[in-house]
């Protein structure tokens, strides 16, 4: 009997393989490290890991984000030109007085001016994409310096004659295609628009003084009438024929 | 018991019985590794979730065979319509010609496994995963004394079966 037993104990002893170890020994820390978040702990955690997911993202997007606003290569059809509209959008909504609008349109205009000029570089005959990509540039451009020149008020200039003279320059550099000759156009009239705004600005303040002097005399013009109107009034009052009598005294 | 003391001590208990509960498997479900793995995960789970319950006082050993026990019998019953199909021979002597074991081993398995069950669970659980009576009686939940005279008459008869087949004299 003891060869039996002796048989039976020397049978093979199977050990588990490695890897279905590993598998159930995460398995079990998986379930430990559940077991051992309390309720109290537990919202201090989700805490502590959602803001600093939030701070990576903000600061993955802040850092893009400042690129793709600041960069001059970041231009229609690139991947990061859509936030950088995002956030002039962004801007543009916070900003709601007309001084401000102004400012902001013209800022725009002249980020529209600098990527122009960084696709104008990259552009030749055979590259569609990057003359459609100008075109459209070329289109924001026109549409920024309309807006700033819609929003600013009629006695301040906030188009530089600088910035001007700059798209003029392009405006000009720019091979005409069939693509862009409206655009071109149109940018052309804008600008000529906005010089005659700004000469007739310029010549404003010699014609203020004209106006001041006109309308202080009118001022006493009207206060001249006024006074007229006063006598006429007391002149229909009931008292009128007494004081008819006393002017003729006076006159006499 | 603190709660972490009582973590670090499961995992204590799987490093020490994770082999013993896999080579437990192992034996009783045709040598298939997958699973033997499968169930051992199963179990060890099993025990994580339920060792809240388990008293520090008694044998860690006895439960956890205990919950292998009932798991394994569990998947018996669920899995009956395929042992139906097979028959007990089929599906331990294929593997075993697979098994790396010395033919008297192989030999001496199949006669085991051809046992009434009740025979096969205590030589299985006395000589192959080396249990203690006291163990044996709390996983089988019968008496020491009976678990003994059941295991000499298991023996007994597997002696009597293998010099029927001269296997043994």
């Amino acid at each position: 009997m003891n060869k039996l037993i002796n048989k039976i104990l020397t049978l093979k002893r199977q050990r588990m393989p490695f890897f279905a170890d590993l598998r159930l020994r995460f398995k079990l820390y998986g379930l430990i490290f559940k077991k051992n978040l309390s309720i109290q702990s537990l919202p201090i955690l989700l805490f502590k890991t959602v803001s600093m997911a939030m701070l990576l993202v903000i600061f993955t997007m802040t850092g893009i984000g400042a690129y793709a606003y600041t960069s001059n290569s970041v231009t229609t059809g690139t991947k990061l030109y859509p936030v950088k509209l995002t956030l002039e959008k962004f801007e543009q909504k916070i900003n709601s007085s007309d001084k401000n609008m102004a400012e902001l349109h013209y800022k725009f205009s002249e980020r529209r001016l600098n990527e122009a000029q960084y696709l104008s570089t990259k552009v030749d005959n055979n590259s569609v994409e990057k003359n459609e990509e100008l075109t459209k540039t070329l289109e924001d451009l026109n549409d920024e310096l309309v807006n700033a020149s819609q929003h600013e008020s009629p006695e301040t200039k906030n188009i530089s004659d600088d910035h001007i003279d700059e798209v003029e320059k392009l405006s000009e550099k720019i091979d005409r295609t069939d693509e862009n000759e409206v655009v071109i156009k149109k940018l052309t009239n804008t600008v000529s628009k906005i010089k005659n705004e700004n000469k007739s600005k310029t010549q404003k303040p010699q014609g203020d003084k004209n106006i001041s002097q006109q309308n202080k005399i009118n001022e006493g013009e009207n206060r001249n009438t006024s006074t007229i109107s006063v006598e006429a009034i007391s002149n229909n009052s009931p008292d009128h024929e007494e004081n008819e009598d006393d002017t003729i005294e006076n006159g006499n | 018991m603190p709660k972490e003391n009582t973590k670090k001590s499961f995992l204590s208990y799987y490093d020490e019985f994770k082999d013993k509960i896999y080579n437990y498997l192992w034996y009783r479900v045709g040598f298939n590794q997958a699973i033997a793995e499968d169930l051992t995960s199963e179990i060890f789970i099993k025990a994580f979730n339920n060792f809240e319950k388990f008293d520090q006082e008694r044998s860690f050993q006895a439960w956890i065979y205990r919950i292998a026990h009932n798991h394994l019998v569990n998947h018996y019953r669920n899995n009956k319509h395929e042992l139906e199909l097979d028959s007990a021979k089929l599906v331990f002597e294929e593997p075993l010609k697979q098994v790396e074991m010395s033919i008297d081993h192989q030999k001496i398995l199949k006669h085991i496994d051809n046992l009434p069950r009740s025979h096969q669970q205590i030589i299985k659980l006395r000589y192959i995963d080396d249990l203690g009576f006291g163990e044996i009686s709390e996983i089988l939940e019968k008496e020491e004394g009976a678990i003994r005279t059941q295991l000499s008459r298991a023996m007994a008869f597997l002696r009597k079966k293998l010099v029927i087949n001269d296997l043994y004299e």
